[in-house]
């Protein structure tokens, strides 16, 4: 069945439209808030399939109309998107020009207008007054980051719809549906808050390799071996660019979280599973004031390297710091 | 999909389809002309979603050998077709998406459009339909649709307003300013009917109909107006809203009437409003009914000079003396779409609206709206 996904990430707003249509009593716009990656987009477009299927049962994702308004190519589903990050007036008006027209094809219609908060001022209000007077079978739908940030009459003129975050769950679906990896899959998703941003963790050319240097040094740490010399002699090709340090400390960070979790025995949210022998080791030797200090450390480092700081000098610090502590009574 | 015919036939209504292509469009697939081939015929579509063209081809020279259809890109597709050598041209759908053109010593393959994205496009006849002569249907446009409003904000007054009562067929357009309208007399008896169809649709039509003794059949919808000319269908969107009720905007009584040669009014207001410091299409031009049943038109702009032109009517003038100001181009485009070599200006007062009607265009009237100036 299609849209699922979509019904899993965002239930809520998902089955508040499905209720408004039921009982026949869907506003004439809608306001989408969230953040970028919680589907608002997919949820518009699922808000048209479901005003434009052929199917009876609900939008089917699989005939002509929901095919096309898949693709952005039905008629009567107008999207602005901002250019250059603007939505000018100009825009707006091509967009009430084309609403003053019967549609093309029977059937509601239907315009999306995407990071709605980059309307400028002529722009905005020439929606306002275009939404001051309501069409017919015509329906509005502001997808935005911030509503407030929308003309306070807009917003009025709207009901609202927040988008939460989506669970990492499925996120991790997600990506295993597309054939990713499950712990890589796992790792990608906890290192960020949307599908998208786990697939370009997932695409990244080093990302592998940095999971791979990440686990060597704490490999080296549970074998009690110089995390420095370890990390002086496989870092190289691995971290060429600023960028790839900040990659290298969200993983980094991120397995000493999982230390952190097993320490107080949550099992279940620790990532690299696959680590859990090496970390035992580790754990038996360190105690949890440790394990959040060196945390601390990585995370300080992380939002410094942005400000010039020598990366290198500063993780051998780290790395230090961790080897250090070893062989103390846990 | 395979079939051949003769090129020139085949490019003789590509060159209608092109009409309704799009070249700036979000759905890439309006780009494309659909061709669908039947077993004895060719329907050809092409949509820019406003307006829409769809022609059935049965040429006796088209020879199918597969039925099958199509989305080909036509912006590429018309000028290969336009460039080709040899009589016939041979097109078969092939593997891929492709298609192949063959024509003399050409062999050429072209990517196809995505068929599925294409628009569900409804070219229903009615049962009931308006049958017009294309002259007549030709002159009611020319005669209105220049009036139609050219900025969006209001995007209802962007159309003609065409009214059927009884066997009265009547086109309005007016941009606020000025206002067209037109009466014509049909067959027969309709049901009432009241449309806005948008004015660059009927400029469109215009372009495809010939100048013949043919018949338009227009089939009045309450979303779309279908024009049908021979083979050719033309579908037009309409404008949705009320159209601002134009009757009361005519004056009926008029103190003031003045018959003028057209061509010797036009040319006067015309030479009057080359010296306007705003560009020559606004320029603001006096007229003036003297005392002696003269009429002067003038302009003054300060900064390059005055003109000063003198206008005889060619009948006696009814009224008294009258000073009023308006726009050369709205009174220039008015004036030319009348077949009438004399014209009647009415007046009802300087800052009241006056009517141009002409005596060999019946039921027709351009009114035009002053304008203040001290």
């Amino acid at each position: 069945m299609a849209f699922d996904t979509l019904k899993k990430a965002q239930p809520e707003n998902v089955r508040l439209l499905e209720n408004n249509r039921r009982k026949n009593r869907l506003a004439h716009a809608y306001v989408f808030e969230g953040m970028a990656g919680t589907k608002k987009m997919d949820t518009a477009l699922f808000f048209a399939s479901m005003l434009l299927c052929n199917e009876t049962d609900g939008p089917c994702g699989a005939c002509r109309n929901c095919r096309r308004i898949a693709h952005e190519t039905h008629p009567n589903v107008y999207v602005v998107r901002p250019e250059k990050k603007n939505i000018t007036k100009t825009m707006i008006r091509d967009l009430q020009t084309e609403f003053h027209k019967t549609a093309v094809e029977s059937g509601p219609k239907i315009y999306l207008i995407e990071e709605a908060e980059r309307m400028n001022a002529y722009a905005a209000n020439a929606l306002l007054k275009f939404l001051e007077e309501p069409h017919n079978d015509v329906f509005a739908l502001l997808l935005t980051e911030n509503a407030t940030q929308l003309l306070p009459t807009i917003r009025s003129r709207s009901q609202t719809l927040h988008f939460h975050t989506i669970p990492h769950d499925i996120i991790i679906d997600e990506l295993k549906a597309e054939g990713y990896d499950d712990e890589e899959a796992r790792i990608a998703a906890a290192l960020s808050r949307t599908t998208d941003a786990a697939k370009t963790w997932l695409n990244r050319d080093n990302f592998r390799d940095i999971l791979e240097l990440v686990g060597v040094l704490y490999e080296a740490l549970a074998d009690e071996e110089s995390l420095v010399l370890t990390f002086e002699r496989d870092h190289f090709g691995v971290l060429r660019q600023p960028d790839d340090y900040l990659a290298f400390y969200d993983v980094f960070s991120l397995y000493q979280k999982d230390l952190v979790y097993g320490k107080m025995k949550h099992y279940t949210s620790i990532v690299f599973q696959s680590k859990r022998p090496v970390m035992d080791r580790i754990l038996s030797q360190k105690n949890r004031a440790m394990l959040v200090e060196e945390l601390e450390r990585m995370v300080e480092v992380r939002s410094r390297i942005d400000q010039y700081i020598n990366v290198r000098l500063a993780t051998d610090n780290v790395l230090l710091l961790m080897e250090r502590r070893m062989n103390h009574e846990a | 999909m395979r079939f051949e015919m003769n090129k020139d036939k085949l490019l003789y209504h590509l060159i209608v389809a092109q009409k309704a292509l799009s070249n700036k469009t979000p759905n890439p697939a309006l780009q494309g002309i659909k061709l669908e081939v039947k077993k004895d015929h060719l329907v050809m579509t092409t949509s820019n979603s406003d307006i829409s063209i769809n022609i059935t081809l049965d040429d006796a020279s088209l020879k199918v050998e597969e039925e099958g259809s199509v989305l080909i890109p036509g912006k590429y597709f018309i000028e290969i077709v336009r460039k080709l050598d040899g009589q016939t041209v041979n097109m078969s759908h092939i593997d891929d998406n492709l298609l192949r053109i063959e024509a003399d010593h050409s062999d050429i393959t072209l990517n196809m459009l995505e068929l599925d994205d294409y628009p569900n496009l409804v070219f229903k006849e009615k049962e009931d339909f308006v049958k017009i002569n294309v002259r007549t249907l030709k002159t009611i446009i020319r005669q209105s649709a220049f009036a139609t409003s050219t900025i969006e904000n209001r995007p209802i007054l962007t159309g003609v307003n065409f009214k059927i009562d009884g066997n009265k067929l009547t086109s309005v357009a007016t941009d606020s300013y000025r206002l067209a309208q037109k009466t014509i007399e049909l067959e027969e008896e309709y049901d009432p009917m009241h449309v806005i169809i948008p004015g660059k649709s009927l400029e469109e039509l215009m372009k495809i109909l010939e100048n013949n003794q043919d018949n338009v059949e227009i089939h009045f919808d309450q979303s779309r107006v279908l024009f049908k000319y021979n083979n050719v269908l033309f579908l037009s969107r309409l404008l949705e809203g009320n159209y601002p009720e134009t009757n009361k905007l005519i004056p009926q009584e008029f103190p003031v009437k003045i018959k003028f040669n057209k061509e010797s009014l036009l040319t006067a207001i015309e030479r009057a409003s080359l010296l306007s410091s705003k560009d020559g299409h606004n320029a603001i031009v006096k007229l003036t009914l003297r005392q002696d049943d003269t009429v002067e038109i003038s302009s003054n702009s300060p900064e390059i000079g005055r003109v000063l032109e003198e206008v005889y009517p060619v009948d006696e003038v009814v009224g008294s003396p009258i000073k009023i100001a308006f726009s050369s181009k709205y009174i220039s485009e008015a004036l030319k779409v009348f077949a009438s070599s004399e014209v009647t200006v009415s007046f009802t007062g300087e800052i009241r609206p006056f009517v141009i009607t002409g005596e060999y265009d019946p039921d027709m009237i351009q009114l035009i709206l002053p304008v203040k100036t001290d």
